[in-house]
């Protein structure tokens, strides 16, 4: 705790909050005469952040006598930001069409009770139980997609609605851990690059560049922006609204089932609370807040929510080493949400273009030109 | 007035006819509010569309936008028989439309707005969205129009309204429309700006586009149109060449009412009194050095260019922003206000010109919206103003089947009306008004204008912006004049609006020295 107290000051915060004031006046102040629109865009600085954060947390390893850059200690955290990444992959797509997705940790539960009810330990049931897996959760996604689509509950409501009732499915139908993953997945939980990248983080950087290419290269993509910013505006567009919901959820819910088989993949059994003890559903949509996407929807990033859920699987890491209380982990976890946003919110409100002065050279018309026609017209 | 020497131009293709809408009828719940209207548009013409708000203009449109769906009539586009179910139909047709509130996606770009939902693709139809091509065809649609600044890859939110407009504009060029209707395009742009978006105009009609332009301005029908068609209470009333109509005899045709006056005269029994509100040297982010005051019973009126910090002034005096340099006195005693709340408790009335976003809940009854700021401000009065709202609401020619209908389906002129009756159940000592005759038609305008008068009569002070001159020069007893933040100088009542914009534009020195 000394040792925390003494390292905090001189490092926390104190390199980056000057460096990034200093940066965003020099870039207004370069803007103005150019009328440039180009900041800092919140993908950069949750990147700066999370270097600032790494940085940090290496200073307060040392300090623990450990090293934060150590091979076991890197695999640690990229394990732990596999799991919550392909979760909060899937939440940043949901969040950007305009929806929410709360039923994510039961769906997470859920999938490993299935999967590992059906490999029962056998290598050869290992497809037939994924196939089983993830179809069940792209079903379980489809219904919250029509449901918000079609009948209009508002994401959040119909979310956890069906959390709920997989839930009680869970409760009712199983107690304690269940089935047992395949060794072939197990091993897969084990293996990686050169000991340093698990497999896993391999999986989730897949994932996330699939979803980034599907965001920006696919219609589909395109029109998951414009519902989520706009549904009246994608309406009139003749985009069709209901598909990219649908598809949104399907995909939150899939990515989810396949989080649970990395999970599957660590622990050996399924466990109809694993979900629930994770609090996958409000730290996925922490990362993607963390991540710069907006909760309203309509913009925002896969490439941002992997530097969210990469600043809370660093924060985490170092904090375990530290040996931190857990209502203390919290305590930072909750503290760190809440800056961002209030961050973010600040930064829109200084984003708008100015409002008088010499602050329109985007028309082409000169002012003088407008009066002096006009002039003449009288 | 640069569209008007078009008319060459266009009888040489008058014999072509861009869309022909013929017997245009349309009910809501068995209202009837377009009845078997005709409107022929010649191709490369500028066809005005005018009417008092619930005349039946915007049926009109939304109808050729293909937003509403005629109960019958037909609609032939370029010698085509078209009928439209969907906005989208509708421009694919050749029919495209700038609405009133723009169709944008704040957070995207002017290029993935201007393609939204027809996204080209590499490699057919299965390929990935081709960005580097929208990209393209986005700026060559952009230098098409003659516009420099905008570059595909801008952001819409980084935009001003005028710009906005353009890429609404493009967007619908871009559809390769035969006809464009623009309704109120310059409800929220400045002089300068109205000049682009007139020579955006001449550019679109020289290649053969048909323009449907409604407006409240007269000036600007009378600047752009060849030919003007005038609707009453959902009646085609006439369809005339520009050239054969007076602007009085417009309106007279318009309200079915020779106005007279267009705006009330002063009455003479107001006696301006001690100045109510003062200012001096207020300065802060948005506006600076402002020394003014108005007194009882006088209306000031402030006119500037779009972004020269008009709105910024009357938000500063409401507590909006805060004041950082210089002092504010109501009725000689300093007034500091750091929050709107406590404007409203000095008795400052603050009619926003975004009545949609800031004035009203839209969704909540006329009763609960008039009721809003007095109930929330002055809980106590609450009752009493209950009672006497009714009569305030009539006094304001309000037309409304209850005083529970939702204020969202009401006209831009009646939601102004009950924007009004929220403010003045406060019984205020100072009224700042902001474009408080934006996008409402002349009889509503003539409804507003009459109750500044009689504010006045009462005694309050009236600070007026405005962006339509003969407004703050028919209206106001003294007119401001700001400039990039600070104010330019002040002319008196029935100043030229030549004088007005020299000052507004800093052509003042030079105006005066010739």
């Amino acid at each position: 705790m000394n040792g925390t107290r003494a390292t905090t000051d001189p490092t926390a915060g104190t390199p980056e909050p000057a460096a990034e004031p200093q940066e965003s006046v020099r870039r207004r102040r370069a803007a103005r005469p150019k009328a440039e629109r180009r900041r800092l865009d919140s993908t950069a600085l949750i990147y700066l952040v999370l270097v600032a954060v790494v940085a940090t947390s290496a200073v307060l390893t040392g300090v623990e006598g450990r090293n934060f850059f150590s091979q076991g200690n890197v695999w640690a955290v990229l394990t732990a930001m596999s799991v919550l990444g392909l979760i909060a992959i899937g939440q940043t797509l949901v969040i950007l069409v305009g929806s929410l997705d709360l039923s994510v940790p039961y769906v997470v539960s859920l999938a490993t009770v299935i999967a590992a009810g059906g490999m029962k330990g056998l290598d050869s049931n290992i497809p037939a139980a994924v196939v089983n897996t993830l179809a069940l959760c792209a079903v379980i996604g489809l219904v919250m997609g029509l449901l918000v689509s079609l009948l209009h509950v508002h994401g959040f409501i119909a979310s956890l609605g069906i959390g709920l009732v997989v839930s009680g499915y869970l409760g009712t139908n199983y107690q304690g851990s269940h089935g047992a993953a395949a060794p072939d997945l197990r091993l897969l939980g084990r293996s990686g690059i050169a000991g340093w990248i698990p497999t896993a983080f391999i999986i989730l950087l897949v994932c996330a560049v699939l979803v980034t290419l599907l965001l920006r290269y696919t219609r589909l993509g395109h029109h998951v922006y414009a519902i989520g910013g706009n549904q009246a505006v994608a309406r009139m567009s003749g985009v069709r609204t209901a598909l990219p919901v649908v598809a949104a959820h399907v995909l939150c819910s899939v990515l989810a089932g396949l989080a649970a088989l990395l999970l599957l993949s660590r622990t050996g059994v399924g466990s109809p609370t694993i979900g629930s003890q994770g609090r996958y559903d409000l730290l996925s949509i922490a990362a993607v807040v963390l991540g710069g996407t907006l909760l309203a929807g309509g913009k925002g990033s896969v490439v941002g929510t992997i530097g969210g859920v990469a600043i809370f699987a660093v924060l985490d890491n170092v904090m375990g080493v530290m040996q931190v209380n857990p209502f203390l982990k919290d305590f930072v976890r909750g503290l760190v949400i809440v800056l961002a946003v209030a961050v973010y919110a600040r930064r829109s409100v200084v984003r708008r273009p100015p409002r008088f002065g010499a602050s329109r050279p985007v028309l082409p018309v000169p002012s003088s030109a407008g009066p002096s026609t006009k002039g003449e017209r009288a | 007035m640069p569209p008007n020497h078009s008319t060459e131009r266009s009888t040489e293709t008058a014999a072509e006819n861009a869309l022909v809408a013929t017997g245009m009828t349309k009910s809501f719940f068995g209202n009837t509010v377009l009845d078997g209207l005709d409107l022929t548009l010649r191709a490369g013409e500028v066809h005005g569309l005018v009417g008092e708000n619930g005349a039946g203009k915007s049926t009109l449109m939304k109808m050729l936008a293909g937003v509403h769906t005629p109960d019958s009539g037909t609609i032939v586009v370029g010698g085509e028989q078209a009928s439209f179910s969907h906005p989208v139909q509708a421009q694919r047709a050749g029919v495209s439309t700038v609405f009133q509130e723009f169709n944008l996606l704040l957070e995207r770009t002017i290029a993935e707005n201007i393609w939204l939902g027809r996204e080209p693709r590499r490699f057919g139809r299965v390929g990935p969205v081709d960005t580097a091509k929208m990209r393209r065809d986005t700026d060559e649609l952009l230098s098409g129009l003659g516009v420099a600044g905008l570059k595909a890859g801008m952001l819409v939110r980084s935009l001003s309204v005028a710009e906005q407009q353009i890429v609404e504009i493009a967007k619908a060029v871009s559809f390769d429309a035969k006809v464009i209707q623009m309704d109120e395009p310059t409800a929220a742009l400045a002089d300068h700006e109205v000049e682009l978006l007139y020579s955006i105009i001449q550019r679109l009609t020289d290649r053969g586009v048909a323009i449907v332009y409604v407006s409240h301005r007269l000036k600007e029908i009378f600047d752009l149109c060849q030919t003007i068609t005038i609707l009453k209470d959902g009646q085609h009333v006439a369809t005339r060449p520009a050239g054969e109509l007076s602007e009085a005899e417009l309106v007279r045709l318009m309200v079915g009412r020779p106005l007279t006056t267009y705006f009330p005269e002063k009455p003479a029994d107001v006696e301006v009194g001690d100045v109510r509100l003062a200012l001096s040297g207020v300065g802060n982010g948005y506006v600076d050095d402002i020394t003014l005051d108005v007194r009882a019973g006088e209306i000031v009126g402030i006119a500037g260019l779009q972004g020269s910090g008009r709105t910024e002034l009357l938000e500063t005096v409401f507590g909006v922003h805060p004041v950082a340099r210089g002092g504010i006195t109501l009725d000689g005693s300093p007034l500091k206000v750091t929050s709107p709340r406590q404007g409203v408790r000095a008795r400052l009335a603050f009619i926003t010109e975004d009545r949609k976003a800031k004035g009203l809940a839209l969704n909540q009854s006329i009763l609960d919206n008039a009721l809003g700021v007095v109930r929330s401000v002055f809980p106590r009065r609450t009752g009493a103003a209950r009672r006497e709202m009714p009569g305030v609401l009539s006094g304001l020619d309000v037309a409304a089947a209850s005083l529970g209908q939702e204020v969202q389906f009401l006209s831009g002129g009646n939601q102004q009306k009950v924007v009004l009756a929220r403010w003045l159940s406060i019984d205020p000592l100072v009224v700042l008004m902001d474009e408080p005759t934006r996008g409402i038609d002349v009889g509503a305008k003539h409804r507003v204008y009459e109750l500044m008068r009689e504010l006045t009569r009462q005694g309050v002070a009236v600070l007026m912006v405005s962006s339509e001159l003969p407004e703050v020069i028919g209206m106001s007893d003294r007119i401001l004049v700001m400039r990039d933040g600070t104010l330019a100088g002040e002319l008196p009542a029935g100043s030229s609006e030549e004088a007005v914009l020299a000052m507004a534009t800093g052509a003042a020195t030079e105006g005066e020295a010739a």
